[in-house]
């Protein structure tokens, strides 16, 4: 449709979802301040190129539909929780995180910035200052509850930290052209490969091997494609940077994190071992985030290893890899959910 | 069934056995009282909701799942919810509990949500593991506010004089591990088969 | 899967993109948009000269572009020629195509 409408309809929408749904406050005036970007645009006709309307047009309707696609009751909190953590290691601790469903294995990061666009682009409107930055990840809305199978979400945030944020795959390519893709150089699939092996080594600083596991459950034959590598070759470069071996994927990334002052990627999880206490179908209790991140490896590991082995510590009368999976992502979802209570009330009930 | 009291509470608490008394979180070791631990509300609620059916109806064949009578809705701690006169709320505590096989618990409301007319009264099988399904229900007139964290329900636990195993028989327990409210599961109740051929062959 | 996708990898444009589209449109730039395209095109010659001189305020766009220009001799002798606030429609044209080489895969 001609973007002046769409512009009308979006703000019409993003009204609507501002005053029916469940928020974080910032959310909201998030939403607030694009309905008033848009409001500023249709009241000034003819002052912004028709390209300008255009865009602004697309990328307001990208926010509306991300939005939209959250309010759900389904978002992983307990997940994000660990997101948002580990975006402030990251230096983006003031970003909020939005998850909307997806369907099937759809796990994905929608890399929008709305305000970079506002304020070069509608340069008359006065944000005063607001500029939330906004992680939109796409979760299948199967694995809504599910926190093991969520590992992908890291994999989705170390896009969001690249692309979305500060362009380290980039940056890698314009220092060092040592070829990642192989054989010929294409600089398209050579970006591509890179952004893949980034996200992959970022997601394993904090789930561990998890992160590949994952990999291998959903693609575990994928060949080298355009857009990837193949998981032979991810799952080798995890391998080697979780056992401390040098290696030449990792090494042209520390060099694009060290010109950009960013942090080095480093193992964050701490080792832990979930069985004793979910064997007795009893939450785990991390006495840290870092073990918190390390719930994650040990509880995939935990759930394939019972189901492969027909393992029934519970004693079941009656054994179903059903109910295996559906205890072992639920006591991970209570132990993180417990561990963010006991948070917030220690910080509560600290200090004067 | 000697009552547990406090100190024998607090030395189950810190047994790391089978014998273990486990609760996650215990965010104020006050909640412990001299016969009872007070147990918080969670964040999730199961809200009953009105159909074009009549009544739930838990027997066969033709049963629509109970569970399309519920709508989930999730707050945060510190966030109020509010329980309308004579509504049915289906909440879970925030602590997840694991009874050893010698125990056995009684879930009652506190006095002070028994005095706004806010009644529960369940009862918990030795060897329970999972967040106590809490069936809220205001008898008052008044809509009342509950505070997600709040201490709105307390739990007495009873030694067994012989331990109970929680998985026996030739099903499973329904409700095993349970971290959110859930709904009934009235309909996978064997019995209702039974009746319902007994129904059918009654002259 | 597991992959940096939009549903459209050209559905959300960037300021970047937008500049180049009404410039290869033969329109002019407001002046908020000019300065930033200048901006772009002087870091980038500065990235290609020097990779080194990358720091964290440089421009993702100019990085972006700067490995474009390396792989492209054509490209870097128009921008060169041209001057970095008097880009023509044809160069403008150019870049966005190479551009699009970074648009995330579906």
């Amino acid at each position: 449709m001609r973007p002046r409408v769409d512009l009308n309809l979006v703000a019409r929408a993003l009204r609507h979802l501002n005053d029916s749904a469940y928020f974080e406050d910032r959310l909201h005036q998030f939403t607030s301040h694009i309905v008033a970007a848009i409001q500023h645009v249709l009241d000034n006709p003819g002052v912004y190129d028709a390209a300008i309307e255009e865009s602004f047009a697309r990328t307001a309707r990208s926010v509306q539909a991300y939005l939209a696609g959250s309010t759900s009751n389904e978002t992983p909190y307990e997940v994000v929780y660990c997101l948002k953590d580990a975006l402030t290691r990251w230096k983006l601790g003031g970003a909020a995180i939005v998850t909307f469903m997806t369907e099937g294995h759809n796990f994905h990061l929608q890399p929008l910035d709305p305000w970079d666009f506002i304020e070069k682009s509608i340069a008359n409107y006065d944000s005063k200052g607001f500029k939330l930055v906004v992680a939109m990840i796409g979760v299948p809305d199967l694995y809504a509850h599910k926190p093991v199978f969520c590992v992908p979400l890291f994999h989705e945030l170390g896009h969001f930290v690249d692309i979305g944020r500060y362009n380290i795959t980039v940056t890698s390519l314009a220092l060092n052209q040592n070829l990642v893709a192989a054989p010929g150089y294409n600089p398209q699939t050579e970006y591509f490969h890179r952004l893949e092996h980034f996200a992959d080594l970022f997601a394993a600083c904090f789930v561990g091997r998890s992160s590949v596991a994952a990999l291998e459950a959903i693609a575990g034959a994928a060949a080298a494609s355009q857009s990837h590598p193949s998981t032979v070759q991810r799952v080798a470069v995890v391998e080697a940077f979780l056992a401390g071996r040098n290696h030449p994927v990792v090494d042209l990334f520390q060099a694009a994190l060290k010109r950009l002052q960013l942090p080095e990627l480093k193992i964050v999880f701490e080792t832990v071992d979930v069985t004793p206490d979910f064997d007795d179908a009893r939450t785990f209790t991390p006495k840290n985030i870092e073990q918190v991140y390390g719930m994650f490896d040990s509880a995939w590991s935990y759930l394939f290893t019972a189901i492969d082995q027909n393992r029934n510590p519970w004693a079941l009368p009656v054994r179903k890899d059903a109910d295996v999976e559906s205890l072992t992502n639920d006591l991970t979802e209570k132990s993180i959910r417990n561990f963010a209570i006991r948070q917030g009330w220690n910080a509560a009930t600290s200090g004067p | 069934m000697p009552l547990l009291q406090a100190h024998e509470i607090k030395r189950r608490l810190a047994l790391t056995d089978q014998d273990r008394l486990f609760l996650d979180p215990l965010l104020d070791v006050g909640q412990i009282g001299e016969v009872s631990i007070d147990l918080r509300v969670g964040p999730d609620f199961l809200v009953s909701v009105l159909t074009r059916k009549p009544a739930i109806d838990v027997s066969p064949p033709d049963r629509r799942d109970i569970a399309s009578y519920f709508r989930m809705t999730r707050r945060e701690v510190g966030d109020r919810f509010v329980l309308y006169p004579g509504q049915i709320v289906l909440a879970a505590s925030l602590e997840y509990v694991a009874l050893p096989r010698s125990l056995y618990a009684d879930i009652i409301t506190r006095s002070s949500y028994s005095r706004l007319g806010v009644h529960l009264n369940t009862m918990i099988q030795p060897g329970f593991r999972g967040c106590i399904p809490l069936e809220l229900v205001n008898h008052g007139n008044n809509p009342i506010e509950i505070v997600v964290g709040s201490r709105v329900v307390q739990m007495r636990l009873f030694d067994l004089p012989v331990s109970s195993a929680y998985q026996s028989g030739t099903t499973n327990r329904k409700y095993l591990g349970n971290v959110r409210p859930a709904v009934s599961r009235a309909q996978d109740d064997k019995d209702l088969a039974v009746l319902d051929r007994i129904r059918r062959t009654n002259p | 899967m597991l992959a940096a996708t939009t549903l459209d990898g050209d559905q959300n444009p960037t300021p970047f993109v937008v500049a180049l589209r009404i410039l290869s449109n033969n329109r002019s730039l407001p002046e908020k948009l000019s300065a930033y395209l200048t901006d772009v095109f002087t870091q980038a010659l500065q990235v290609l000269a020097d990779p080194e001189s990358i720091t964290p305020q440089t421009l993702p766009e100019a990085i972006k572009l700067a490995v474009d220009l390396r792989e492209s001799a054509s490209l870097r002798d128009a921008l060169a020629s041209a001057g970095t606030d008097t880009i023509s429609a044809k160069v403008a044209q150019e870049i966005l195509t190479s551009e699009r080489r970074f648009a995330a895969p579906r």
